[in-house]
């Protein structure tokens, strides 16, 4: 003389503020929003091929705006999200192992090391390849 | 302890669902008697057995390797005979059905869907040549077993999945636990199964909906690493498909 | 339920994501520092960054001055090819985040329309960039 079993499964509404729950989530939104501003850099750098390409007058004023104080911040803003896409996309190579030393996947310090090198002997070279040193 | 001979209690405030009685969820607060060597199981055992019977709730081993008492503590995936209570800050100690499952009653959720997923790798081993069972077995050495040890570990508990936001917004997605297991059998060597299960998995809701979070590593109580073996999964599916474009005849 | 055809065109996708992701991670933040930093911290004279110096740093004067002989034509290139890999890469792979935080607010429910539209922009751009960088001398 049971009751009759009834089976209602509740759905839960996943919170628009799930990544504030915990340090990781929201390390993980700041990286995804480093996306946005590369691409902001991307077409800030085709506009500016796009007045160069305008002769000695029109690429004069786009520097009076490209190195004023607003653009300043905005692009050491940009930069501090290209360091963090850097920082945090060696994280995640490392997580891949893509090779096997000795049978054991590498460890991650040497993975990260190592790209930290290339990636210091890369600027330098673009440093003085494109712009001949500072 | 000795001495006073005041009991310590510790207070739980649990997510409860009787769909017989309501159609939402309701908080209930339980208060039991505290020692240092329990663990959330055992309050909610304490619970059952001297305050309220009704209170549903799965667990098995109590050793943390059936994967039956998975729930959502303080807000994060545990397995609740894993997790000693005198680690836990907050008071009330908030105990939920885990994250991003449907309830059915109390802390049971409906882990249907979950097994489903689990079917759909095709995890067992694929070979299009299998031996009749007079030659013998598939030899393997410990250096070959090595490869696949780690996502053989896996013990189902679905704490992956309440960790995974993608899941959280679209449960068609396949998630963690689904593709650590896929994994275990591309790196096995005695499967040839490769193209058929890449094709299972490299789909719209399978590996490609991961965007890499990596929750779901940090909550694994086995330190299985579903989130590298899915970017691993990724890296072995496109690799597949350029070497398919660009050698359309070689071998595969 | 992940059954369904097999998947070709978002491996792809993640594949130029990835190239795009070590391309942005290598080149960008030495390219936005000297681009657009170096400048307003009296790193770098203006002579370099005026127009004449613009022109010169797209033409590759500095490159030239140090690859001599046999690769001597390859400093003219440098320049232009880095900028089309570094905006290309940037578009692709930043383009492919924000479709999937942009998946993330719902709006995954209208990915036929919005996967052309992140992967148009991003083609047009890198197309861009290609006409731009080498319609300088």
């Amino acid at each position: 003389m049971a009751a009759a079993t009834v089976r209602k499964p509740y759905v839960r509404q996943r919170s628009a503020l799930w990544w504030t729950k915990n340090p990781r989530y929201l390390l993980f939104q700041l990286r995804e929003l480093t996306g946005a501003f590369v691409v902001l850099y991307a077409f800030l750098v085709l506009w500016q091929l796009w007045a160069l390409r305008g002769g000695e007058d029109a690429y004069y004023s786009f520097e009076l705006l490209w190195y004023s104080r607003p653009m300043m911040v905005l692009n050491a803003i940009i930069l501090g999200f290209a360091v963090l896409h850097t920082v945090t996309w060696f994280a995640l190579t490392a997580k891949v192992p893509l090779f096997r030393i000795r049978g054991r996947p590498p460890p991650a310090a040497l993975v990260i090391g190592a790209n930290v090198a290339i990636w210091i002997a890369v600027s330098y070279v673009i440093l003085t390849l494109l712009y001949g040193g500072l | 302890m000795a001495g006073t001979g005041t009991t310590r209690t510790i207070k739980l405030r649990i997510k409860r669902y009787r769909p017989e009685r309501s159609d939402e969820p309701f908080d209930q607060e339980f208060t039991v008697p505290f020692r240092d060597d329990m663990v959330v199981l055992d309050a909610l055992n304490y619970i059952k057995d001297h305050i309220d019977p009704t209170l549903a709730y799965r667990w098995s081993c109590r050793m943390g390797i059936c994967g039956s008492c998975g729930a959502n503590v303080d807000g994060t995936p545990k397995l609740t005979c894993a997790l000693y209570l005198k680690d836990l800050r907050r008071r009330p100690v908030v105990i939920e059905p885990l994250e991003n499952f449907a309830i059915l009653k109390d802390l049971v959720v409906d882990i249907e869907p979950f097994m489903e997923k689990l079917e759909s790798v095709k995890p067992y081993i694929l070979r299009p040549d299998d031996r009749p069972l007079e030659r013998g077995e598939y030899r393997q050495t410990p250096e070959e077993l090595d490869l696949y040890r780690q996502q053989s570990l896996c013990i189902n508990c679905m704490l992956c999945y309440a960790a995974c936001p993608v899941y959280g917004h679209d449960p068609k997605f396949l998630g963690p636990a689904a593709s650590a297991l896929a994994l275990r059998y591309e790196l096995d060597s005695r499967d040839k199964g490769s193209e058929e299960r890449l094709a299972a998995i490299a789909t719209e809701h399978g590996i490609w909906q991961c965007t890499f979070v990596g929750e779901c590593s940090v909550v694994c109580p086995k330190d299985v690493d579903p989130a590298g073996a899915i970017q691993q999964l990724k890296t072995r599916a496109a690799t597949r498909l350029m070497k398919a474009m660009l050698l359309p005849l070689a071998p595969r | 339920m992940s059954s369904g055809p097999v998947d070709r065109v978002t491996p792809m996708f993640w594949g130029i994501f990835s190239l795009g992701g070590f391309i942005v991670a290598f080149f960008l933040p030495i390219f936005i520092f000297m681009n657009s930093l170096a400048y307003g911290l009296h790193l770098v004279p203006w002579e370099k960054v005026q127009y004449g110096g613009a022109l010169g740093w797209i033409r590759g004067d500095p490159a030239s001055a140090l690859l001599g002989g046999p690769f001597a034509w390859l400093a003219g290139w440098l320049p232009k090819l880095f900028l089309v890999v570094v905006i290309g890469g940037s578009l692709f792979h930043g383009l492919h985040r924000i479709k999937y935080v942009l998946y993330d607010l719902g709006l995954h429910k209208s990915k036929k329309v919005l996967d052309p539209i992140m992967y148009g922009i991003a083609v047009a751009g890198t197309i861009a960039a290609v006409f731009l960088a080498f319609s300088f001398p």
